[in-house]
């Protein structure tokens, strides 16, 4: 009978909140149908039966948190029935018959998708050999690398006499870079172990003081897989930092003859659809800073993905203009309205937030000077834009002018790029512009 | 309702509670009566209970011991002082031989609802033969229960719970404590045997102790916290046996790393327990070697200086805690 | 040496011939049956050790039995026995089913104790018999410990606490008598010491281990009153013990009476006879022997004759015989029996099952 399963919105996702249902048990469902409304880290979203029948067993309330891949509801279809769960079933008396007794021929029910990688992945490391005590390798070295299909070869080890030590394996698996070959990326069935490692937390963290005029606060979903994200990439991304400063007067000038003419299409374009453009436009001589860094190298992308910080009352998104490189202004301008009001409506769909080879983050809006971005892992690159502010300059003869000044600071990473295409990239964004034609090209 | 008192107080309160709550109930030992406690638990108690139910013993360990086994196993519910564990010994065939086996060998016949109190542990400079932590020897026997416990309110509770058990308790009293305060609830709060008590949660290291060596885990993880930025949590068994082997084991799941810490010998010890069953039920979750931090393997010396060398120190404890989390050691 | 000249002035001659007016003929053919039963169980129980049926430490009482067979004559219901390893007598004796002895020795579960203790933990309580132990003297502050409850309980039972001559070089033995003394004194220890002095501790004689060999004399020491009995003169013993019992259910203070008797059969189920007494030593106490005794006694007052002592020993022989069968047929322990037993209570067992 099919399952109805806590699917998987993004790949940090580990588990999800069931905030409504919206069809009830025994109600008729078809394949399409919104079953139930699911609250993740990021948005909230319909859930959509994938079959046709009846809505057989509600298994999740409203409310619970639900590890990914685990079963919320069952649909069953004309004349099935409803396992029960807790191993007192019809279909799991069979399952245990046929394991105990090989010569039950005929009845073995197939495995389910759900049992098969985890078997998978617990023999995996006994088949090459290298869970074998080659390593020294504390034990809960020895299960993370099993459980997780990691090759200790590759960690080195920090401990005594070379010890592999859980810090250690920890931060390769935050790394990435100690997966076993040929292995598959983390399946569903595992999102709760990889839940138990990312809620994993160094040591420094005191307990609360609990003081007087003290509150405490748990953190939402979404501000923890923020803080872990952000912590994984600060504490193992080697950050490097170009800043430069950006004359906007002509930018501000062909923005105000734009908009005027666009006027008549609704359309209006902000500072940050230029500055994203000429980011865009600047990485065609500088492809190394659109790349994610991967288990098995650097991965440079041709068509640039750009993703936009969006603040949210509660967090923060980052939706993502595809192929902006390609496109127009006007177009960039109506793409970013539109993802960062739905974003903040929470209606984002998972692949509208995923997948940007490059970040910019703008906060000029808030009358911020200057800042610097934390890189959003896998990505090479984010940009970070502060507010236009109005200052005397000097022009070519020396006098002084009013001028319209910006600053912008890209956070790179070190793996990928070096200072020298940091600064190289930057300055090309500031020429660009500073002549805003190029845009145009 | 809760109340400040002392541990001496509360271990009092749990007596009177007892004597008053059961006729079968008498306390005997030496000087216990008109003398009023060598350590002054018992003070007063023979004018208000009378010379049978509080019984001045003379110095023959052996003799009221065994004795108090006896009238156990007609029904009495004795309460003996040991002066202090070190004198034990002298009464060990009694505790061990009969006590601890009357009920297996005559076949479920009899029971022994006995418990035999006292100071344990060293501390104040009373050298070799006044200085024994014996936790370990009497929790080796099937038939005895053990406990130790630290803070007022579960000295007392465990006092009550060890009077109302039908079996043979060896209650090892923190003596160097009998001082110290802390919060003890009113009237009946029985605590029950084999289960530990989570002194402070933590989330790096799990440090296990019992007894006094407990308010030692507790100093120690306050240095880390504030020198290392460590997250110590601390584990009072309470009880040795039976032994609560789930808490242990939980909070290992959750630290990876544990420090054993008694007073005792390290040879064949508490802590050697504590690491044989972090290896059996947590092997997976280590990310260290158990260590096992003890006194020195010396009979205890007279000198303070010698004494204090002879016992675990905050350091020492602070030490294996810093290598178990593969830190400098300070 | 022979143990009744050792004390003369003890006058064991003048209790013996008061006990012969005391006793009725047909309570002593009981007797006579009673301790001719306890010779046969023990005989059958060294037969059963040579034959492998019986493990672990094996003492047998003959020689000894009109000890227990005449103080227990004046246990009353309620009082507590207690005693050393020498125990089968005192368990037959109190009414314990001699199968359920032997099922015992035999290491069944049927067996007076589970099979769990064997032949020096006999236990019956529901009878009085508050064990046998294999410590020596180790059982001797239990006892005190006994009187004591049994006047905290305010009843006007007491305690037979038997013991060996060679306990009585034990500290358990001298503390515990202290106290008993002592706790005497307020009326609060009903207590009589029994002391079974069959002249050695296993291999060395009373002379070889104390100076002072009036082991009675030895309890002025904690101000209690004792006397010597023929511990071989059933009709002695039962005077005595009728008289010393009656004192203390009176008095709540002890007493001790050290009884003289011999062990005509090895210490254990085997030892080495000739390296620490003499066969000529051994045959003169048998002459002696409590039951050939009473029986020529019997014989020559009239009260038995040869067809009835046929009677008797058919009677014994075929109850002993029935009780062995009764042991080599039962089944062992079941093995669930492990764990049980060891604490009271929830019977927890604190450890891997």
């Amino acid at each position: 009978m099919p399952e109805v399963i806590m699917p998987k919105m993004g790949d940090a996702m580990e588990e999800g909140t069931l905030v409504k249902w919206l069809k009830s048990e025994g109600e008729e469902v078809s394949e399409g149908d919104p079953i139930a409304e699911i609250e993740t880290d990021k948005v909230t979203l319909e859930l959509e039966a994938e079959d046709s029948g009846t809505l057989a067993q509600l298994i999740a309330s409203e409310g619970d948190d639900i590890p990914v891949g685990e079963a919320i509801a069952f649909i069953a279809g004309e004349g099935e029935e409803v396992p029960e769960r807790d191993g007192g079933g019809a279909q799991a008396e069979e399952g245990a018959e046929v394991a105990e007794g090989e010569e039950a021929d005929g009845g073995a029910q197939p495995q389910t998708a759900t049992e098969a990688p985890e078997e998978e992945a617990a023999e995996a490391p006994q088949a090459d050999g290298r869970a074998d005590g080659r390593f020294r390798a504390s034990p809960i070295v020895r299960r993370l690398a099993q459980e997780n299909d990691l090759d200790l070869s590759k960690v080195e080890g920090t401990g005594p006499a070379g010890r592999i030590v859980e810090r250690d394996v920890r931060a390769a698996m935050e790394r990435g870079d100690a997966q076993a070959d040929g292995a598959e990326a983390p399946s569903d069935v595992e999102a709760p172990q990889q839940a138990e490692m990312q809620g994993f937390q160094p040591a420094r963290i005191p307990e609360p003081t609990e003081a007087p005029g003290t509150q405490l606060v748990e953190p939402t979903r979404m501000m923890q897989v923020i803080g872990e994200r952000m912590t994984e990439a600060k504490q193992h991304v080697p950050h490097f930092y170009a800043s430069v400063e950006v004359r906007m007067d002509a930018a501000m000038a062909l923005r105000k003859q734009l908009n005027a003419q666009l006027e008549d299409e609704g359309i209006k374009l902000s500072v940050n659809d230029f500055v994203m453009k000429a980011c865009a436009v600047a990485l065609r001589n500088h492809p190394n800073l659109n790349a994610l860094y991967t288990t098995r190298g650097v991965e440079l992308h041709e068509t640039v993905d750009m993703a936009m910080a969006v603040a949210l009352d509660a967090g923060l998104i980052t939706p993502v203009i595809r192929d902006i490189g390609s496109k127009g202004l006007a177009t960039i301008s109506r793409e970013s309205k539109d993802l960062a009001t739905r974003a903040r409506e929470g209606s984002l769909k998972p692949e509208e937030y995923q997948g940007g080879t490059i970040t910019v983050s703008n906060m000029g809006m808030f009358g911020i000077e200057s800042f610097t971005a934390i890189i959003n892992p896998p990505q090479a690159a984010i940009v970070a834009v502060s507010s236009i502010d109005r200052r005397p300059s000097y022009d070519e003869n020396g006098e002084i002018v009013p001028a319209s000044m910006m600053k912008l600071t890209l956070s790179a990473d070190h793996r990928i790029a070096n200072g020298r295409d940091g600064a190289l990239y930057m300055a090309e964004v500031k020429r660009i512009l500073e002549n805003p034609v190029l845009l145009m090209v | 309702m809760a109340e400040t008192k002392t541990y001496r107080e509360a271990l009092r309160e749990a007596m009177v509670h007892e004597l008053d709550n059961d006729e079968s109930v008498v306390l005997m030992g030496e000087d216990i009566g008109v003398y009023g406690g060598t350590h002054l638990i018992t003070d007063g108690l023979i004018d208000q209970y009378g010379p049978k139910r509080i019984i001045d013993t003379p110095i023959s360990e052996a003799g009221f011991t065994g004795a108090a086994v006896g009238m156990a196993m007609l029904g009495m519910k004795p309460v003996v002082e040991m002066m202090t564990w070190n004198f034990s010994f002298i009464a060990a065939d009694q505790i061990i031989q009969n006590a601890a086996k009357v009920r297996y060998f005559s076949g479920g016949q009899v029971e022994v609802p006995l418990v035999i109190r006292g100071p344990n542990g060293g501390g104040v400079q009373l050298s070799a033969q006044h200085t024994h932590s014996l936790e370990n020897m009497y929790a080796h026997f099937p038939g005895l229960k053990v406990v130790s416990p630290v803070t007022p309110n579960d000295v007392k509770g465990l006092m009550i719970t060890a009077i109302r058990d039908p079996n043979p308790v060896i209650f090892l009293e923190a003596g160097a404590l009998y001082g110290t305060k802390g919060e003890v609830e009113e009237g009946d709060n029985a605590v029950p045997f084999g289960k530990a008590r989570v002194a402070r949660e933590g989330s790096d290291v799990t440090l296990v102790a019992y007894g006094r060596q407990v308010n030692l885990c507790l100093r120690v993880a306050d240095t880390l916290e504030e020198e290392d930025g460590v997250s110590a949590e601390v584990i009072d068994l309470r009880s040795i046996r039976p032994f609560d082997e789930d808490a242990l084991v939980e909070s290992v799941k959750k630290t990876h790393r544990a420090i054993a810490v008694q007073e005792q010998w390290r040879w064949f010890g508490v802590a050697s327990e504590v690491a044989a069953i972090i290896q059996d039920r947590a092997f997976d979750y280590l990310d260290a070697p158990v260590e096992r931090v003890s006194g020195a393997e010396v009979p205890a010396p007279y000198a303070r200086n010698l004494e204090l060398a002879a016992f675990p120190s905050a350091q020492q404890v602070a030490n294996a805690a810093r290598r178990v989390l593969y830190m400098e050691e300070k | 040496m022979s143990a009744e000249n050792d004390h003369p002035e003890n006058g064991s001659e003048e209790t013996r011939a008061e006990g012969a007016v005391a006793t009725d003929t047909d309570r002593l053919v009981d007797l006579y049956r009673e301790m001719a039963l306890i010779r046969a169980f023990e005989e059958a129980c060294q037969r059963g050790f040579r034959q492998g049926k019986i493990g672990g430490y094996l003492h047998v009482y003959i020689g000894q039995e009109a000890v227990a067979t005449g103080f227990l004559q004046a246990f009353k219901e309620g009082d507590r026995v207690i005693t050393a390893y020498r125990d089968h007598a005192h368990a037959l004796l109190l009414g314990s089913d001699p199968k359920n002895v032997m099922a015992e020795l035999y290491g069944r579960g049927t067996g007076i104790v589970k099979g769990k203790g064997g032949s020096m933990h006999l236990f019956d309580v529901e009878k009085g018999l508050m064990g046998g132990y294999g410590i020596v003297g180790g059982h001797i502050p239990l006892g005190v410990g006994f009187a004591y409850a049994q006047r905290y309980g305010e009843s006007d039972n007491i305690t037979q606490l038997y013991l060996g001559d060679g306990a009585m070089s034990t500290g358990a033995f001298h503390e515990a008598a202290n106290l008993s003394g002592l706790w005497g004194k307020d009326g609060m220890n009903p207590c009589l010491f029994i002391v079974e002095n069959n002249q050695y501790g296993m291999g060395t004689s009373v002379e070889r281990t104390t100076a002072m060999t009036d082991l009675g004399a030895k309890f002025d020491a904690y101000g209690m009153e004792n006397e010597k009995v023929d511990g071989m003169d059933l009709e002695a013993v039962i005077e005595c013990a009728e008289r010393v019992v009656e004192q203390v259910r009176e008095t709540g203070r002890p007493y001790a009476v050290e009884a003289l008797t011999y062990r005509t059969a090895p210490h254990g189920a085997a030892d080495f006879f000739e390296k620490y007494r003499t066969k000529e030593e051994v045959e003169e106490w048998r002459q002696r022997d409590p039951i050939g005794l009473l029986e020529k006694k019997l014989l020559e007052g009239g009260a038995l004759d040869e067809d009835k002592l046929d009677e008797i020993k058919g009677e014994t022989k075929e109850r002993i015989n029935e009780a062995v069968k009764f042991a080599d047929e039962s089944e062992q322990p079941p093995i669930e029996e492990l764990y049980t037993d060891v604490y009271a209570g929830e019977d927890e067992y604190l450890g891997e099952a």
